[in-house]
């Protein structure tokens, strides 16, 4: 017969009676604050040469990951428990549930859990400003990093621009004393005007395949690190056309190096309705430069002017005391051009809706930003889905992380961050060296799998793959992050999901729990 | 790595920086002034309606449920750092704590709640594995004889008696995520706020529809019809020396009035406003959804009349010169503001402050979350993972 453990959480108002019959060999309360429980819990396991456990309480989730660590340290399979919420259940609700977890406690079977060794190395596509920091603190915290980068030379979109930032750090001097550090690293492999061609394995063993101007190479890595930086699309929806006189936001620093000699200069923000903080971030940097550079007058036309940001509110207010003019519209105003102006008629709210006319040599339009390399996303099935929990560097691929631009709209100290927080969640992967994760939690019956591939198609971590050998579907333990999708669909129910087997449950709720 | 940090303040900042620190084998004291770790955060309600909103509410129960069992992190409720002094590089810190009521011996069964008259006792969250004693309503701290919630406590978990205790800590490293306090909205004086009841704060909102399913928000069955929301109480305001936005409001404000209208699908809604703050992730869309069912007024009200229904007096809004409005709800969105404690923190950890008041932070004494400016909780969140990984990254750096 097996043996139980009961772990009743103190304040679950459970006596030892509910569990009279069972085989439970011993209970334990637990205290509320539980900061060492593991270590202590681990005898517990051994001594009383325990199966497994049940844990019983109000808010049983507060330990429900520390008693399942106390399985894991004690050898136990960390599944070989089964959780009784109790939230809300009078005396009698709670001895049936005690009941029914009992007869599930029955059904489970162990599982076993395997060690990897794992490539250390990140794999970094993308040498702008988060790619750059992320290498950065990868280094500093001792793991190698290789860089794939499509262009000439590192940098970014940043490293295009000239200085005028209202950071605490240059932006400009900071890449390039990056670029600079991470050059003359022996354990830093830099590939320039390279393309990342496929990508194939699993966290903490990828095998990236990149085309490099002398030829394709093949470089192992555990952890991929998508750094791809953002494109710019003109709007066309609008229906005004790059010329001369109506320029795109993002050609304004190759603008503003000449001495021009344009009198009166608008920026039209907010095309689309939404607009994006980095879209007036610039404008407002733009406005300061040309201020300064051409002493312009300055216009800046917006639906929202976007000031939630640090240096926003403070650059607005040192546009306006500078003399730039700032204006409202709802309605997107009418564009004439003609011969050396453009001319923007539009009722601005704040002015009670008076029609402004006024005619620029010079008209400065904000483009929409889109989040760059969609394709590669695409085709190594990476996607950061709609979901708080990947915040901010994780995706749907265990290993894979995502920084910069190409995830959100982003200026540049978020870049950094970014980068700072995807090299922490890689030491914390790879920095020991090793990888541990459950064998056969998800497995594949392949006598009954008729490699229909629906499970290939559905994983949402990209962990069913096809054994080509055993012709059947393959879940890979180390990228399967134990969701159950594939087995809840599997029509031929080829694929178990251990602790969730049919039997084990249709038990517990035939004994009335929920 | 055999270090060790203190992490001052258990809000999302907090949380994720210890997490952080202790996934890289750094021993944490994770010291909280309150009873219960989780921050303003965890006070919000989800917003979702028949779609998840991405408020990042949820993140703060999975978080707090991740630090509790996290054997690294040691959390240290009803604590306070009340000495801090620098050696070589380390950190000695006095840490005191107030004992009246001992988290150990708490059950949470209720007896002292139903026995406080003054409803002092508190569960600050729903994931607070013990009760706290608010010091402002308790009759206790007011020098009044009184322990009827001792007395009815089983455990002897409440003991006025107990002397507080300190002792001595010596970390590595200090991360100070203190957070903020929001903005007091008794000082907009002309908009009623404390004088009418029904002008209330988008803090009070959010605790409302996190405690009732429907939008009953005062529990006297009375629902409002016609609300009015006005952003920017106490932000992007020079009278009130807060010179910035706050970042959330906008945010917050959209997302409980979709909520609202999902609750009850006849609530009507106006936004009195200046900008809105389009910019993040995910939430255009929660916009373009607001701009379908929900009125715009660019203008800040000036003044509100406590009539029934509430008049809102605008000036200069919509093409005319002076308007008034009339709505049964008032909501005002209240900002960011730096906690009253900034100015004892900084001077105890020696840290300067920016030109609002927000921390910053210095050579091994860094800032997370709120405490350094306005952020939301992922953002918060972020935030103390960024900062603790910096710290993990200097660390390595002296000892390799």
């Amino acid at each position: 017969m097996a043996r139980w453990g009961a772990f009743i959480c103190d304040g679950a108002g459970v006596d030892e009676s509910s569990l009279a019959g069972a085989e439970v060999v011993v209970t334990t309360t637990l205290p509320p604050q539980a900061g060492d429980l593991a270590c202590k819990l681990i005898g517990t396991w051994t001594r009383y040469n325990l199966d497994g456990g049940i844990l019983i309480g109000a808010v049983p989730e507060l330990v429900e990951e520390l008693l399942k660590e106390s399985l894991r340290q004690a050898g136990l399979d960390p599944f070989r428990l089964v959780v009784v919420d109790l939230r809300g259940r009078d005396k009698e609700g709670k001895d049936r549930e005690i009941k029914a977890a009992l007869t599930r406690a029955r059904h489970l079977e162990p599982t076993h859990w395997a060690k990897a060794k794992v490539e250390q190395r990140a794999l970094i596509i993308g040498g702008g400003a988060a790619g750059l920091q992320a290498a950065l603190s990868l280094r500093q915290l001792g793991l190698p990093v290789l860089i794939v980068e499509k262009e000439e030379s590192l940098g970014g979109r940043l490293g295009k621009l000239d200085g005028l930032y209202p950071y605490d750090v240059d932006p400009q001097g900071w890449i390039k004393s990056t670029i600079a550090t991470l050059q003359e690293d022996p354990e830093v492999e830099i590939l320039t005007a390279s393309k990342p061609l496929a990508l194939a394995g699993q966290v903490g063993d990828f095998i990236l395949e990149v085309q490099t101007p002398t030829g394709a190479v093949t470089r192992r890595g555990g952890a991929v690190v998508l750094a791809l930086g953002s494109k710019v699309r003109w709007p066309q929806e609008s229906g005004l056309e790059p010329g001369p006189r109506v320029v795109g936001l993002s050609r304004l620093d190759e603008l503003t190096r000449f001495r021009l000699r344009h009198k009166k200069v608008a920026f039209l923000l907010d095309l689309d309705e939404l607009g994006s903080r980095v879209g007036t971030l610039s404008a407002l940097r733009g406005a300061l430069r040309i201020k300064d550079n051409w002493g312009s007058e300055v216009h800046v036309l917006c639906r929202h002017l976007k000031v939630d940001g640090k240096p926003l509110e403070s650059m607005y207010r040192k546009a306006r005391d500078m003399g730039v003019l700032f204006f409202k519209y709802e309605e997107f105003p009418q564009v004439t051009e003609s011969g050396e102006e453009v001319t923007l008629q539009f009722k601005d709210p704040d002015l009670e809706y008076m029609v402004v006319e006024e005619a620029y040599d010079l008209l400065i339009v904000e483009e929409e930003i889109l989040p760059a390399g969609e394709e590669l996303m695409e085709a190594w099935s990476v996607s950061q889905p709609a979901n708080v929990r990947l915040y901010p560097v994780a995706t749907n691929r265990k290993g894979i992380y995502m920084v910069g631009c190409c995830r959100d709209e982003m200026d540049f100290p978020g870049a950094i961050q970014d980068g700072t927080v995807a090299a922490g969640e890689i030491y914390a992967l790879l920095g020991e060296g090793d990888l541990l994760y459950e064998e056969d939690r998800v497995k594949v019956r392949s006598e009954k799998c008729v490699f229909c591939l629906t499970c290939v198609r559905i994983c949402p971590h990209g962990a069913a793959e096809i054994d080509l050998v055993q012709e059947a579907a393959f879940i890979n333990p180390a990228a399967c992050q134990a969701c159950g999708m594939c087995a809840a669909d599997c029509p031929a129910q080829a694929i178990v999901y251990k602790g969730f087997d049919n039997e084990g449950i249709m038990a517990q709720l035939e004994m009335g729990g929920r | 790595m055999k270090a060790s940090a203190l992490v001052i303040g258990g809000g999302p900042a907090g949380i994720g920086a210890a997490l952080e620190l202790a996934a890289a084998g750094i021993k944490v004291y994770l010291v909280e002034k309150e009873g219960a770790v989780g921050g303003w955060g965890a006070r919000y309600v989800c917003k979702a309606t028949d779609k998840c909103r991405q408020c990042s509410a949820c993140l703060i129960p999975e978080k707090i449920q991740e630090v509790y069992q996290e054997p690294l992190v040691e959390i240290l409720t009803n604590t306070q750092v009340v000495g801090f002094a620098e050696e070589a590089g380390r950190f000695q810190v006095r840490l005191q704590r107030e004992q009246t009521l001992d988290p150990a011996l708490c059950n949470a069964c209720g007896k002292c709640l139903e026995a406080c008259p003054r409803g002092a006792v508190e569960r600050l969250n729903p994931w607070a594995v013990a009760y706290s004693i608010d010091k402002e309503k308790c009759a206790v701290y007011a020098g009044e004889n009184c322990d009827l919630c001792a007395r009815a406590c089983p455990t002897g978990a409440i003991n006025f008696q107990r002397p507080s205790a300190s002792w001595d800590v010596s970390v590595d490293l200090v991360v100070a995520a203190t957070g903020h306090q929001p903005f007091d909205a008794r000082r907009k004086y002309r908009l009623g706020y404390g004088r009418f009841p029904r002008v209330i704060t988008g803090l009070e909102l959010e605790e409302a529809l996190n405690r009732i399913e429907g939008i009953d928000i005062f529990g006297d069955g009375w629902k409002p019809m016609n609300v009015a929301f006005i952003q920017c109480v106490g932000s992007r305001d020079v009278q009130e020396g807060a010179e910035y936005c706050s970042r959330v409001c906008c945010k917050y404000a959209l997302r409980l009035a979709g909520l609202m209208r999902h609750r009850e699908p006849q609530t009507q809604v106006t936004f009195y406003y200046m900008d809105i703050q389009t910019g993040g992730k995910g939430f255009s869309e929660v916009y373009q959804d607001c701009r379908e069912h929900f009125a715009f007024v660019r203008g800040i009200p000036a003044k509100i009349d406590g009539s029934d229904p509430l008049k809102l007096h605008l000036d200069g809004v919509s093409g005319q010169s002076f308007t008034t409005r009339e709505h049964d709800l008032v909501v005002l969105s209240v900002g960011i503001t730096p906690s009253p404690d900034n100015e004892e923190i900084a001077r105890l950890l020696t840290l300067n402050r920016d030109e609002h008041g927000f921390l910053k932070g210095r050579e091994g004494v860094y800032v997370a979350g709120t405490a350094g400016g306005p952020r939301d909780i992922s953002e918060s969140l972020a935030h103390g993972m960024e900062t603790a990984a910096k710290a993990i990254t200097k660390l390595e750096g002296r000892e390799g």
